[in-house]
């Protein structure tokens, strides 16, 4: 008993009791319950999840916004229809040269010469070797000079054959320019008419200008049965020559000179044929 | 006031506080029951020993009163998973207990903030003060309060299990089976604690024992 010992002795038990005598300030415990009271509530209230309140919370946040948000979406609007516009312009001025050139050639006779011309999609298979040779080579050909190349061919096959390949799809690049070229010489050669080079040259550059003029009647350009046999081989170049884009040119006559001549010479040949009274072109 | 007949009326398991755990036991199920307001009587009845308990291990008077709220708080939200297996303040005491030392594992290094007060009329105070100091008045109560900071730089020099046996046997006088149950222990090893921890409190505070 601590009263029967000296009064002077202090164990370590007795300094902590001196703990439970610890006592918090007078105003501690209203504060304590008021506090308590508002986290019991808290508790109370289920939370909700975060993905349940997240659409809410996004609306209300854009929605401080909807003033610059709708007038950028204006612009935007703006914008993407006068591209639409400008590119519906641009499809339409490149078609209307397309139209005026293949109308050049007089490829038409009157006469009991017929020159049989086979349409776009019949012509295309003859390019793919070329193109394939171009592709192992190296020397890609770009994809709008192509798809024009074969626009060009298909409304020159529907204004000379009268039948349009309306469904034509994207195919290899044609012949190139200098094949193109090699085989004119060699027919020049054959029929030893000089001037249809240096004519079709002519021919080439006013077709390449963009001049807007109005389409003209193939009939009203029909020549004499004399001349048949010179628009003849000037269609065949122009079919091809006029089409070619610059860039497509190049690479044509870089892959060209890679070719050997003697194909190149096969391959003129076998592209002209003779039957009956008939002089067979093929594209 | 006898002071050992308080170490005895807090140490011993009293016919009263079976009765106590009877009527918290019929205050629980009034609260399962959907009675929140019943719950109230259990924060009353609780709320100084539970600060008392949190206090002692944390020494911190704003985490103390904060880690209290918490442990009603999760009392109150978990009271319909309490069957009734052990009394409501083992159960309570246990949510206290790991309340604040999960407190303490996220915050080791806290600054003391002691209780405004030590009630130094207390009778039991009253003795110890007077058999450490001779003097009397105000430079009684600065002793006294030298004397508290002192007891909990030594308190956190503990480990926290070791602190946590001193605190509820030593000051909030529960059994070695109460705190065996508290801390999910056996008796033999709160026994062993309390008995590593006292020594080494009394190596702390050696200048202020007499003997």
């Amino acid at each position: 008993m601590k009263s029967d010992r000296d009064k002077t002795t202090v164990t370590l038990e007795d300094l902590l009791r001196l703990k439970r005598a610890e006592r918090p300030a007078p105003g501690f415990w209203p504060e304590f319950d008021r506090e308590l009271r508002a986290k019991q509530l808290a508790a109370l209230v289920v939370e909700r999840p975060w993905w349940r309140t997240f659409p809410a919370r996004a609306i209300a946040g854009v929605a401080r916004y909807h003033l610059p948000m709708g007038a950028s979406a204006i612009l935007a609007l703006t914008f993407l229809s006068v591209r639409e516009y400008q590119t519906a312009l641009t499809e339409a001025g490149l078609a209307t040269p397309v139209l005026e050139f293949s109308t050049q050639p007089n490829l038409e006779s009157a006469g009991g010469n017929v020159i049989e011309i086979a349409s776009a999609s019949d012509a295309a298979p003859d390019v793919r070797p070329v193109a394939a040779a171009a592709e192992r080579s190296g020397l890609a050909i770009g994809e709008a000079s192509a798809r024009e190349e074969i626009r060009s061919v298909s409304a020159m096959a529907a204004l000379i054959g009268g039948t349009e390949d309306s469904g034509a799809t994207f195919r290899p690049p044609a012949r190139s320019t200098s094949e193109n070229f090699s085989a004119v010489q060699e027919i020049e050669a054959l029929f030893g008419n000089r001037t249809l080079l240096a004519a079709a040259s002519q021919g080439f550059e006013s077709r390449v200008l963009p001049a807007r003029q109005p389409v003209v009647d193939p009939l009203a350009q029909m020549k004499p049965p004399s001349d048949v046999r010179r628009a003849r081989f000037m269609g065949t170049a122009f079919s091809t020559v006029a089409s070619v884009k610059p860039v497509a040119t190049r690479n044509s006559e870089r892959l060209a000179s890679r070719i050997a001549d003697q194909r190149l010479y096969e391959a003129g040949v076998s592209r002209l044929g003779l039957g009956g009274d008939r002089l067979m072109v093929k594209f | 006031m006898d002071a050992t007949k308080v170490i005895g009326k807090t140490l011993v398991a009293s016919p009263e506080r079976a009765q106590e755990a009877d009527a918290d036991v019929e205050i629980v199920r009034l609260v399962q029951a959907g009675d929140v307001a019943a719950f109230d009587r259990l924060i009353l009845k609780y709320r100084e020993r539970v600060l008392g308990i949190v206090y002692h291990l944390t020494s911190n008077r704003e985490d103390a009163a904060d880690l209290t709220q918490d442990t009603f708080i999760k009392a109150f939200q978990s009271i319909n998973r309490f069957g009734g297996q052990s009394s409501f303040f083992t159960w309570l005491y246990r949510i206290a207990v790991n309340t604040a030392l999960s407190h303490l594992r996220k915050h080791r290094l806290r600054s003391f903030f002691s209780l405004e007060m030590m009630d130094t009329d207390q009778p039991v105070s009253r003795e110890i003060i007077a058999a450490l100091t001779d003097t009397s008045g105000a430079e009684r109560d600065t002793y006294a309060r030298e004397l508290q900071e002192k007891l909990n730089e030594a308190m956190q020099k503990l480990s926290t299990k070791h602190r946590t046996v001193v605190t509820l046997f030593e000051i909030e006088g529960l059994s070695h089976q109460e705190i065996a149950e508290i801390m999910d222990s056996s008796v033999g090893t709160v026994r062993s604690r309390l008995h590593y921890a006292k020594q080494l409190l009394q190596a702390e505070l050696q200048p202020y024992l007499r003997r």
